[in-house]
């Protein structure tokens, strides 16, 4: 049985798990305009940090990896120093504003020095797996815990925002030149957020005698390719159905009928939010209450996964379903269950659903400690 | 405008690395997208960036292209009628 | 987990010479960026010089340790300050993954696929051997590809079955 036994969310709005659900339960967002921040790009909607203070020797994004994990680490009272323990970062481009200096944008070369700041002696993993790398590092972290590689693993996600990204997302035509409405009929494109999220994970073979609030098992995940774009969602969802079915059955296999809710992508571009409600029909779901978080986060690329599983965890624990921020008019191409609130929600399990360029989409399953 | 069009399938094939076709493979008239030359929303994109790189054009709404990319002929109307260069 | 085929490459073969020779009709091949120009073409030699298809349910797990770099340069240049042009078919290879997604499509593959950092090709093949026991698929393809520049690359692949 995979366990989290500590999380952090350091974003804009908050250094801390529980600092940030707090902002999330008060609806409360740093989406901004940013008019003036790189040169030659035109003025975009996100939410990114002011000023991020730099350890000595380390990039913004790898200070913000380190901040993060060092909060989860010390509250998860693990010896990072062990030879059982592992890093394991998500990040879909690290330090790529390095390039306009001409200076190493390796991924390698940052996950090493983020593990060596914690005097971690193993090799890292890094995932690089699009927009779905978040929850693809948590399914790697299980797999590593479950075949006795490691007994402890720290996941950490993190992408700053750079002037390479928001070039690239405008030529794509995908950012929203308002704040970002996941769902709705009127939705214009994504912002872009900053965030770095952790979460450390642990094997055990009994249940804990104390269950943490924060705690929750993950029972499993997957990964599907929707074999038919490079960076256009499939019309009929193909991925994100698979994964679905799949969930389905591990849900079924560890006695749970169906989820109490899922946390879906919902970047509000127009194809993701379309296609996400054809997958979520399609596995017969239309029925349960759905949910996206880039209404207060933006798109937080490679800590995506990891942030917006860390704030259902909270929901689930709170037995809380939470709202669609930045919904006014719902409108997609099939109806989903979503709501403009938070509402009281009896919940013993969830899905976590994403998917992203490379036609990748990747989801998991996660319950309660105490639960069957 | 002959010259436009030859320029315009020049620069397609460069752009949009279609580095099996001569510009005498593109018809003037015929479809760009769907069964045409099997161009896909990334090419449109694409277009997107050589007429504002090209002929100074700017595009913000991609919906647009749909009518000026139909086929070479339609884009050249449309950068005679535009092009700021 | 048994080795079916494996196959390597490196820079001394010409690429679009590869294309020419064993596939010719997939014109999406000049418009990939190295690295998935580099995973497709070793995975059609791998296939067609053993007879052999992937599944529908194959995983492709590839892993490297420069990823997309070559390409990341390529877009770098289209931002540049007083040349700002950015290219969207640029930018979409500037994720490694999406050489995985290629071969998804091309090979109607429906199962997982990833894209590790790695030092080493050992670390990648324990990460393959962990993914096809948990998703109890029949068949993984695992690539170790770096795509420096045009004059610098490499892949191997190999084609597991359970």
């Amino acid at each position: 049985m995979t366990r989290i036994i500590a999380t952090n969310i350091l974003s804009p709005l908050g250094t801390t798990t529980e600092e940030n659900f707090r902002q999330v339960l008060q609806m409360n967002s740093m989406l901004r305009l940013q008019s003036v921040k790189f040169q030659s790009v035109e003025p975009f909607y996100a939410s990114m940090f002011n000023v991020v203070k730099c350890f000595d020797g380390y990039t913004r994004f790898e200070s913000l990896c380190i901040k993060s994990a060092k909060d989860a680490i010390l509250k998860a009272e693990i010896d990072a120093t062990s030879k059982d323990t592992v890093f394991v970062l998500s990040s879909t481009k690290g330090n790529i504003e390095l390039l306009e200096t001409g200076e190493d944008t390796s991924l390698l070369l940052s996950a090493k020095k983020i593990a060596g700041y914690f005097g971690n002696p193993n090799q890292p993993v890094i995932v690089s797996n699009a927009c779905v790398s978040g929850v693809c590092a948590i399914i790697t972290a299980q797999r590593l815990l479950e075949s006795g590689t490691y007994k402890k693993v720290v996941v950490v996600g993190c992408d700053v925002i750079t002037r390479f990204v928001v070039a690239g997302f405008q030529s794509f035509k995908a950012l929203s030149p308002i704040e970002c409405k996941p769902f709705d009929a009127d939705r214009q494109g994504l912002n872009l957020g900053e965030a770095a999220a952790t979460m450390i994970l642990e094997q055990r073979t009994h249940q804990p005698i104390l269950a943490d609030k924060s705690n929750a098992i993950l029972l499993g995940g997957c990964v599907h390719n929707d074999a038919n774009h490079i960076s256009g969602p499939s019309r009929t969802g193909e991925g994100s159905y698979r994964c679905l079915r799949d969930m389905q059955d591990l849900l079924a296999d560890n006695g749970f009928e169906k989820p109490d809710f899922i946390c879906l992508h919902g970047t509000a571009t127009r194809y993701n939010d379309d296609m996400e409600s054809v997958a979520i029909q399609r596995a017969g779901y239309a029925d349960i209450p759905v949910f996206s978080l880039k209404g207060y986060y933006g798109h937080t690329m490679g800590a995506a996964g990891i942030l917006e599983t860390i704030l259902s965890v909270e929901a689930m624990n709170n037995d809380l379903m939470l709202a669609t921020r930045g919904l006014s008019n719902a409108g997609t191409t099939e109806q989903l269950k979503l709501s403009k609130k938070h509402f009281p929600l009896k919940s013993s399990c969830f899905i976590k659903l994403l998917s992203g360029f490379g036609g990748t989409n990747a989801a998991i399953a996660i319950c309660k400690p105490l639960q069957k | 405008m002959e010259n436009l069009k030859q320029q315009l399938k020049e620069q397609i094939i460069s752009a949009l690395n279609l580095d099996d076709l001569q510009p005498s493979d593109i018809q003037d008239d015929a479809p760009l997208f769907g069964e045409g030359l099997g161009l896909d929303s990334i090419d449109a994109l694409e277009l997107i960036m050589l007429l504002d790189k090209q002929y100074g054009i700017k595009i913000a709404d991609p919906k647009e292209g749909k009518h000026i990319f139909a086929s070479v002929s339609t884009m050249a109307d449309y950068i005679m009628a535009h092009s700021a260069k | 987990m048994q080795t079916i085929a494996e196959i390597n490459i490196c820079n001394e073969q010409n690429l679009t010479d590869l294309y020419r020779r064993y596939v010719g009709d997939y014109p999406k091949f000049f418009k990939m960026d190295g690295l998935s120009k580099l995973g497709f073409v070793a995975t059609e030699m791998l296939l067609k010089e053993n007879q052999l298809k992937l599944e529908e349910n194959c995983c492709i797990i590839f892993g490297g340790k420069q990823g997309c770099i070559s390409n990341d340069k390529n877009f770098q240049t289209t931002i540049d300050k007083k040349n700002y042009f950015p290219s969207p078919s640029l930018f979409v290879y500037t994720l490694p993954n999406i050489v995985t997604g290629e071969l998804a499509i091309r090979n109607k593959v429906y199962g997982e696929t990833m894209f590790y950092f790695l030092e080493s090709e050992e670390q990648l093949l324990k990460l393959t051997e962990l993914t096809i026991s948990k998703n109890h698929c029949k068949q993984a393809l695992c690539g170790f590809v770096d795509y420096i520049s045009e004059n610098n690359y490499r892949a191997h692949l190999i084609l597991f079955e359970n």
